[in-house]
């Protein structure tokens, strides 16, 4: 589980290093085509497309696997800091399973979509034919990952919440 | 069980998942996906998740977003925010709580630049709340500031919503936009003195400066000028048509890398940084408003709008349609994302607001309002969650809610305003139509 | 009761002349087994995932902008290359309906592909220039910046030398307003819809033909195969009346903006000499670049015998506008030289 774990965290980082050269292609990219649309009168071929169909998504769902990693995916905490280490720990396991379902749901849908659009080669034409469905990839991937990262902290939290049982009737 | 009913059932079930402490994006997609299974079936509800999360996110308009977020962080990260606090304290010391309200000021600038509430509170968030913060400002104060300033965002134009609106209600947007000016000002202004009235009776929210003579001042200026330099160009590229928001961003960053560099204060490493914590907050905001899409086809495919027709009787006062629409969107504003609501409700609202003879206009603005309410109200607040993923562990979730409760009190003296004096809305249109 | 689904708003002519006409009719013929729920506004489908997501029953039934899926529906939407080629509505909303319905068999199994029942399209008013600057020949939009909603046009802004800008037509005011378009291509009646008079001083009106992408109501296949037959019918009875309303609505929204164009300012240029010969000129050699590019981008063959039947539908079309009939008259025209041929019991399922 721990090798698991160490295993996906390190992923989540490459995939995270993906969407930040994205981010960082994306500025150029539009820096480019202002200032080629006003310097030269040529702008960036169809910058509105990629932009929106490649970076964007990129941008999005990439970088879940090391968001939740990090534990930084947005939770409202009501009264988690008041309880015991067992409670939070039988909480942690409904929160990690419900988010590793939510993510396996729209992955494997993605995924349908997404293989869908690979055998139509879906493309849509601007300046310049863009080809879309690569980047239909990106949720299906990052999203099964990040769903495993759910389920392996799942039951690494359902050991926490039965140890912690027995500390305490230790006691 | 009507479809209704199972939409009440949805939102209480959501309540519990977040009260539970379930992810916001989880809680709020889970409890689509099973309402749409109960009410449409596998085969719709499938065919949902197949399009709408990765449609939601290839988006232009969107773009924006993580581009002033990068913008910010890059900011931050080369110190070139450093110097705004001792500007504000040099300018501002005479001033109870002077940060908080020049970042009130700031926010209505930014806003008037953008067409996002997101964008403005992101970029204002990464600048202004370290630097409260670090100053000693109460961590409520400071972080429900920006979630609440941010909200102008779509207030004041160029606003994305009020944009959409005008498309669907056949309004000039030029009258839209310039009858959101006066309401966008009035907002500013109930912030500012709900902010000073507060550190009035409580000095301990905000540090008194001292004070600081006229030299120091312009010195204090001259330290920040790379910024304003950067704040000028890029804004005033979009006040003067050079490009668009998503644009500005964009050359905001590229030029805060440039002059980071050139002020040596930016290393390669600190730039990683900036754009790793850029798309991890970009990723965790729209994850959330990915699900809260979803929710909306629940609400869609439930029967909402007329459900929504229903409940405005027909033989109501205009006064009490502009009321029971504003708790119509208050209670929407807590869970949906605000284009969502917008979407939703629209076809249904316009006849009645034409047949009961409330302006077009007016009603725009004072929709747009209420959506940008729905930003920072609990549990489901984009811009409460935008402030909490930028300023990171250093203050929680529920702080920055209730930091946001006395802005949430001055919205309410402003909607008052605003609904006891539809002039305020109206004036500044009725001049440009003649 | 059938969910509807449409990304524009209630103002659109689609729902409140083409929608209205046709669900009171179908409800009413059908002795109320038929009845609709629309969803507009894009509360449950946006423009680009309408296709897929009406393939998967997110939707009976939906609106469709054939430019947003070349991949999956090349062949259907070889028409939008066409668009230059007649800027008589009514005519070409027969003539692509009765081309993609009756003459075009790799069309109806595209649809068919995604799931998907076709049953007839509209078409919208003419296109125009709507631009800060005075355009009366095609040397004056060099190096600009044009908003297309793509097909024919794109190949004409490419050959004038200026660069295409696909924006959503809600973005318009703004891309117009910030420069980042120069011009908006665009029917008239979006000075008034989209308030573009005020950020625009010229409109250009030209031949650049009408928009005739818009499949009015297609139908998921399972929700038509689960209809009975004398059900079938009657949708397929009453489609011409509904495609004849919303078309003519577009003219109207469009001749209402035109005469309302000068008091807000906007100078009118009707129809250029020097536009118009270039624009004839274009189409004339127009043809073997759209024979090329359907088979190098869209993989299509025998394009060119696809485009001559539709040439030919829409030839024989103009002359009926021309011999004067609209309205009633013409829909009851299209209705039986178009949807009389299709069998209940055989289309679409
Ligand atoms: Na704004
Ligand atoms: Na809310």
């Amino acid at each position: 589980m721990q090798q698991i774990d160490v295993f996906l965290g390190r992923l989540g980082r490459l995939l995270a290093l993906a969407a930040s050269l994205c981010l960082v292609v994306m500025m150029f990219q539009i820096c480019l085509d202002v200032g080629g649309r006003y310097l030269f009168g040529k702008p960036m071929p169809s910058t509105l497309e990629i932009v929106s169909d490649w970076w964007m998504p990129a941008l999005i769902f990439l970088p879940l696997l090391n968001v939740e990693w990090r534990n930084e995916n947005i939770a409202v905490d009501l009264f988690y800091q008041g309880l015991g280490p067992r409670a939070q720990a039988v909480l942690d396991v409904i929160a990690l399973v419900c988010f590793g379902v939510f993510l396996a749901l729209i992955a494997y849908a993605g995924f349908e979509q997404a293989m869908r659009a690979y055998r139509q080669g879906e493309f849509i034409i601007g300046m310049i034919p863009v080809i879309t469905w690569p980047p239909r990839f990106f949720l299906p991937v990052a999203g099964f990952l990040t769903a495993l990262l759910c389920f392996v902290r799942a039951v690494r939290a359902v050991g926490r919440a039965a140890s912690t049982k027995a500390e305490t009737s230790d006691i | 069980m009507d479809s209704i009913t199972l939409v009440y059932w949805a939102l209480g079930a959501l309540m519990i998942l977040l009260a539970l402490r379930v992810p916001v994006a989880a809680a709020l997609g889970l409890v689509a996906i099973v309402g749409m299974y109960i009410l449409v079936g596998e085969r719709a509800t499938w065919g949902v998740l197949r399009s709408v999360p990765h449609a939601f996110a290839a988006h232009w308009s969107l773009s924006a977003i993580p581009m002033f977020l990068f913008m910010g962080y890059v900011c931050f990260s080369a110190g070139l925010t450093d110097g705004l606090f001792r500007v504000a304290r040099a300018w501002l010391n005479f001033l109870p709580g002077g940060l908080a309200i020049s970042s009130v000021g700031g926010a209505a600038l930014f806003s008037s630049v953008t067409g996002s509430s997101v964008a403005c509170a992101a970029a204002m968030g990464k600048i202004a709340v370290p630097a409260m913060l670090d100053r000693g400002y109460d961590a409520k104060l400071a972080v429900g500031t920006i979630a609440a300033a941010g909200t102008m965002g779509s207030l004041i134009p160029p606003s994305t919503i009020l944009l959409l609106y005008a498309v669907f209600a056949e309004v000039p947007v030029s009258e839209l936009f310039i009858g959101a000016v006066i309401p966008g000002l009035i907002t500013a202004l109930m912030y500012a003195l709900m902010i000073l009235m507060r550190v009035k009776y409580n000095p301990s929210l905000a540090p008194r400066e001292m004070s600081v003579d006229w030299r120091e001042r312009f010195l204090a200026l001259g330290e920040t000028w790379p910024l304003f330099l950067l704040v000028i160009t890029v804004f005033g590229g979009i006040f003067a048509g050079l490009f668009s928001a998503t644009e500005a961003g964009a050359i905001g960053a590229l030029a805060a890398i440039a002059i980071g560099f050139a002020k040596r204060t930016l290393s390669w490493r600190a730039l990683k940084d900036a754009a790793f914590e850029t798309i991890r907050s970009t990723s965790a905001i729209f994850l959330i408003a990915v699900a809260a899409a979803l929710l909306t086809r629940l609400f869609a495919f439930a029967g909402f709008p007329d459900y929504v027709q229903g409940l405005i009787g027909e033989d109501m006062s205009p006064l009490l349609i502009i009321i029971a629409v504003s708790l119509i969107y208050l209670v929407l504003g807590m869970f949906l994302d605000p284009i969502g609501v917008m979407l939703l409700t629209l076809p249904v609202l316009l006849p009645i607001f034409e047949t009961a003879d409330i302006s077009l206009i007016y009603a725009g603005v004072m929709i747009t309002k209420y959506l940008e309410i729905g930003l920072i109200t609990p549990p489901v607040g984009l811009n409460v969650f935008v402030i909490k993923n930028v300023v990171a562990d250093r203050v929680s979730i529920s702080d920055v809610f209730r930091g946001v409760g006395w802005f949430l009190l001055a919205d309410v003296v402003t909607v008052a305003i605003l609904i006891a004096f539809p002039a305020t809305v109206l004036w500044l249109p009725s001049l440009i139509s003649g | 009761e059938l969910t509807v689904s449409s990304w524009v708003a209630p103002s659109h002519p689609t729902i409140f002349a083409g929608y209205e006409t046709y669900f009171p009719a179908v409800a009413k013929a059908s002795g109320g087994d038929v009845t609709f729920n629309l969803v507009s506004g894009g509360a449950l489908l946006g423009g680009k995932e309408t296709l897929t997501g009406l393939g998967d029953g997110v939707a009976d039934a939906s609106v469709l902008a054939l430019t947003y899926n070349p991949a999956q529906l090349p062949t259907s939407q070889l028409v939008a290359e066409l668009a230059m080629l007649s800027g008589d509505s009514l005519a070409v909303a027969a003539a692509v309906t009765e081309f993609t319905l009756l003459n075009c068999a790799p069309c109806v199994d595209e649809f068919s592909k995604q799931n998907v029942v076709y049953t007839g399209s509209y078409a919208t008013a003419p296109y125009a220039l709507i631009s800060k600057e005075d355009v009366t020949q095609t040397g004056d939009v060099a190096g600009k910046r044009i908003r297309s909603p793509g097909g024919a046009w794109d190949r004409w802004i490419g050959e004038a030398g200026a660069t295409v800008v696909h924006t959503s037509s809600s973005e318009m005011y703004e891309a117009l307003d910030k420069g980042v378009i120069d011009i908006a291509m665009q029917p008239a009646a979006s000075l008034k819809t989209h308030s573009l008079w005020d950020v625009a001083d010229t409109i250009t009106l030209g031949s650049f033909g009408v928009y005739n992408s818009g499949p009015l109501l297609a139908f998921n296949k399972d929700a038509w195969m689960e209809l009975s037959a004398e059900n079938r019918r009657v949708l397929l009875d009453e489609m011409a009346d509904a495609i004849v309303a919303t078309t003519e609505a577009y003219v109207a929204q469009n001749e209402d903006a035109k005469a309302e164009a000068a008091d807000h300012g906007m100078k009118v240029l009707d129809k250029p000499e020097a536009l118009e010969t270039e624009i004839a000129a274009f189409n004339s050699q127009d043809i073997a670049s759209i024979i090329e590019k359907a088979q190098d981008v869209y993989g299509v063959e025998n394009a060119q015998a696809l485009i001559e039947s539709y040439q030919a539908s829409l030839a024989k079309w103009e002359e009926i506008t021309a011999s004067g009939l609209s309205g009633e008259a013409f829909a009851e025209r299209m209705k039986t030289e178009i949807f009389d041929k299709l069998s209940e019991n055989e289309y679409g399922l």
